[in-house]
């Protein structure tokens, strides 16, 4: 045999080849019988292989934090450089394919996987408790127990949608959220095969439901309804806290959770773990390990319930639970697109609303309602122009691009319609876009500002987030009868840098044109004004809506892509501005009102604005949102609570947050 | 005006898709910028261009399940780009931390001096060599990924890449030995000290000899 200079080249390099890839048998066999009787080439073996396993241990180097920030500027410059007509052609279109709420549910093109998160409010009505922690942990913060309410996470992929539970009852004290929780008890609660898409998105829950958004690969939506198990919400939330006690639920940050006690599902893995486990007890298999670290927990709750077998301490292979994954979605409006504000349950989660359009785009969005018992949507407007906005009590609040007479170009206006009567009354104020209320319907928070309207389609251009008292513009409420507010906070403040409402049938403001009106954006003074007469001669309704982010430039830096969400208590609301508009990341802050002055308690925000990915869900004691983090880049589930022992944080492990979008 | 319009609808979909590549990716385009070019600060400046030339070049990805080695193509061209035209060639010491990375003393300490010896002799090889190692074992990418990140056939990525793990064998040799000099080196140095610092009494009770005995 002929051999080249370096007769073992070839040897080594099948022995670097074998390394990562198997050897054809006649290679294999040829390689073993050389290196029987060459020991300088054993000894390269030796060496290639301690080579790869010091290079596979080598850790992965954590990308900056303001990593995010800077590339996302860098591609918004690089989008600006196309032409201007192409950019103002890139917003209609923005609009036409998705409409103002699909940015809210930005779709995943990439990814086959999309995860919603939902915080249920419950119905423990347990008090917290705090829990000091000795041990190993003592270094660490120590951890203290919250009502415990599950959070849930619908994961979307081709083959159907997993709904996920995890548990929270324990946080430790924040200001930065220092604990993790590698073992929270996650476990799918509900499988339901073929009614996933491409993509998923939005996902809601009201009494034991949830509305799920599934999006195929051509952008169409099908919107169903599904409930989950009824042990999903009650025993198993509480169980589970009892089970992850200070110990295990909870572990400082830095003491990285080994392999084998985080099982993250990670994509597809959804159906994977399903078969893996074909109950529903958590995916952490570390039920063994659990009764071993329970009575770490020093001082049992009242809320520690054992844990029911079969649930939590079932072993992997035992059967499905009935309803675990044979309930099908019931879906209630299909090959749509939707628009306006993300669906939302009524506040007695009998009825669901939102607003869409057929998925060929022939109309523009109507808004749709769903009552408990029906099969399907009914539509509730037939002009083609209407987007939900919120609910405020039992009625919708729409918000319209409306045709103005020729040469005055078209408007938007609000509207409150009571969906048992049919009856709608315009909200006597301009400018307004998709305002939020509460569920007292007392408050409001609105976008407001400058919107581009083009046919039934409709595109922020400068603008913010304002607080509106909404008792003084609901059309609903007499308000003759309301005494006339004198006093500066509900002031129609009229003129540059002012946010004043004008009512609609005044027409244009001064110096602003409906429609496409530019505005300084400076923060509205609370000095100032009488009250502005409209041209009917009643007294219009004067309002001073205040701006949520006073420090905003809303020329130079507008909100053109946000969410807005009140805990169902009232009071309190978290908002989420993009980075960029139709990005993923951006902004959360959750702030509460004044609880006598209305005002925005500005001193105790309940979270500091921090980078979230789209979708967040809020309770009246806390918040969950997917947060960047060095372990998991594409984002872990966090939480932040906050009641009369102060804040508290989590971070979740063992919930796989990779790859999705989540949308509420 | 339609023409104009397809274009950037084409574009929404094209941040899209880069951004969930980015939200996918990044971390592991970071660390491996990082590695090739052993600075962290250009390692970010780099990501951050690997992105912007990904939307830039989104139409020339075709199959969605390759998004993944042509990120690292673009990546390595950008790092190899960015070598070329600085010639970069930093034989500092460099223990892997980087900024944000909150590890503790005993960590840096530890991973430091066991990583050391082994991130300055990858430095030393060959750049394309360095990249089809980094690419195989630490970032983990299948042998159809690499030849597609490296723009290579598939045999001619098995061959750069035993070269590159014959370099790396070899140069991790020298390293060992430099270390094992420069210990030593350290050890005399400390002996000098201590014969320097230490009265003449316990110096003789140290070598194990007492004079007046």
């Amino acid at each position: 045999m002929k051999l080249p200079v370096d007769g073992h080249a070839r040897y080594r390099e099948m022995i670097s080849t074998r390394l990562n890839w198997p050897l054809d048998a006649t290679a294999e066999a040829e390689l073993e019988r050389h290196l029987e009787r060459c020991s300088r080439c054993r000894s390269v073996e030796r060496d290639y292989r301690a080579q790869q396993t010091r290079l596979a241990a080598l850790p992965t180097i954590p990308a900056p934090r303001d990593l995010w920030a800077r590339t996302s500027a860098a591609l918004d410059t690089e989008m600006a450089r196309s032409p201007r007509a192409a950019r103002r052609a890139d917003r209609q279109d923005r609009v036409a394919d998705r409409g103002p709420t699909s940015r809210l549910l930005a779709l995943s093109a990439v990814s086959s996987l999309t995860l919603a998160i939902v915080v249920i409010a419950t119905q423990l009505n347990t008090g917290v408790t705090v829990v000091p922690t000795t041990g190993p942990q003592a270094a660490g913060p120590t951890p203290f127990d919250v009502q415990s309410e599950p959070v849930f996470v619908a994961d979307f992929s081709a083959d159907g949608v997993t709904v996920y539970q995890t548990n929270v009852g324990q946080v430790c004290p924040t200001p930065t959220i220092e604990c993790s929780a590698a073992d929270t008890g996650t476990h799918p609660v509900l499988r339901i095969p073929g009614s996933g898409g491409r993509s998923g998105m939005a996902v809601q829950s009201g009494q034991g439901r949830m509305a799920l958004l599934a999006v195929n690969d051509i952008g169409q939506e099908t919107i169903s309804v599904v409930t989950l198990p009824a042990n999903a919400t009650g025993s198993g939330s509480s169980a589970a806290t009892g089970s992850s006690g200070p110990g295990p639920g909870t572990t400082p940050r830095g003491s990285t959770p080994t392999p084998g006690a985080t099982h993250r599902p990670t994509s597809p893995a959804p159906t994977e773990v399903i078969q893996e486990t074909p109950n529903h007890p958590q995916l952490s298999p570390s039920s063994t390990s659990r009764p071993t670290r329970a009575p770490r927990s020093p001082v049992p709750t009242p809320k520690a319930t054992p844990v029911p077998s079969g649930t939590q301490s079932a072993p992997p292979g035992s059967p499905v639970p009935t309803g675990s994954s044979a309930t099908t979605a019931l879906a209630i409006l299909d090959h749509v697109r939707t628009a306006g504000a993300p669906a939302a349950w009524s506040p007695d989660g009998e009825m669901l609303a939102f607003s869409a359009m057929p998925a060929d785009r022939s109309t523009g969005p109507d808004v749709y309602v769903w009552r408990l018992g029906d099969a399907k949507a009914q539509r509730l407007t037939s002009d083609h122009r209407s987007y939900f906005a919120s609910w405020a009590g039992s009625r919708i609040v729409i918000s319209r691009v409306m045709p103005l007479p020729k040469g005055k170009g078209p408007a938007t206006g609000t509207f409150v319609l009571d969906p048992a009567s049919g009856e709608s009354r315009q909200v006597p104020v301009n400018r307004m876009w998709l305002p939020a209320v509460d569920g007292k319907d007392r408050w409001a928070v609105s976008w407001m500002g400058s919107l581009a309207v083009a046919g039934s389609n409709v595109t922020p251009t400068t603008g913010g987030l304002y607080l509106v008292d909404w008792r003084l513009v609901d059309p609903f409420v007499d308000h003759k009868a309301m005494v006339a507010p004198t006093a500066t906070p509900y002031l129609d403040a009229e003129g540059p840098g002012h946010r004043g409402i004008t009512p609609l049938a005044t027409g244009t403001p001064r110096s602003h044109r409906p429609g496409h009106v530019k505005h300084p954006g400076t923060t509205p003074s609370p000095s100032v004004s009488a009250p502005a007469i409209n041209t009917t001669g009643t007294p219009s309704v004067t309002v001073t809506p205040q701006a949520i982010e006073p420090a905003r430039n809303e020329t130079t830096d507008p909100v053109l892509d946000w969410q807005v969400r009140w805990a169902d208590s009232g009071g309190t609301f978290g908002f989420w501005i993009a980075d960029g508009q139709g990005a993923n990341w951006g902004r959360l802050a959750v702030l509460r009102l004044l609880p006598a002055a209305g005002g925005i308690d500005y001193g105790t925000p309940l979270l500091d604005p921090t980078l979230a990915k789209r979708s967040f869900s809020l309770g009246s004691d806390r918040v969950a949102w997917v947060a960047a983090s060095d372990d998991q880049p594409a984002g872990e589930l966090r939480l932040r609570t906050w009641d009369v022992h102060g804040y508290g944080g989590l971070r979740i492990h063992d919930l796989n947050v990779d790859g999705g979008v989540p949308a509420f | 005006m339609r023409e104009a319009r397809a274009l950037t609808r084409d574009q929404a979909a094209a941040r899209a898709c880069v951004e969930e590549l980015y939200a996918a990716h990044h971390a592991e385009i970071y660390s491996y910028l990082s590695r090739m070019l052993r600075d962290d600060e250009l390692a970010a400046d780099l990501a951050q261009e690997t992105f912007v030339k990904a939307f830039r070049a989104y139409d020339t990805l075709i199959d969605q399940d390759r998004a993944r080695a042509w990120l690292y193509q673009i990546a390595g061209r950008t790092a190899l780009d960015e070598l070329r035209r600085r010639k970069i060639v930093r034989f500092v010491p460099w223990t892997g931390e980087s900024r944000g990375v909150a590890s503790s003393a005993e960590d840096i300490a530890l991973g430091g001096r066991l990583n050391g010896e082994l991130e300055r002799a990858l430095a030393t090889i060959p750049e394309r060599q360095r990249m089809a190692l980094l690419l195989t074992e630490v970032n983990e990418l299948s042998g159809l990924e690499l030849a597609e990140a490296m723009g290579v056939s598939h045999v001619a990525a098995r061959a750069l890449l035993t070269r590159a793990r014959e370099s790396l064998r070899q140069s991790l040799a020298v390293e060992h030995a430099r270390s094992a000099v420069r210990e030593s080196h350290d050890r005399g140095v400390r002996e000098v000290a201590v014969r320097q610092d230490t009265p003449p009494s316990l110096r003789r009770w140290r070598s194990g000899r007492r004079r007046d005995q």
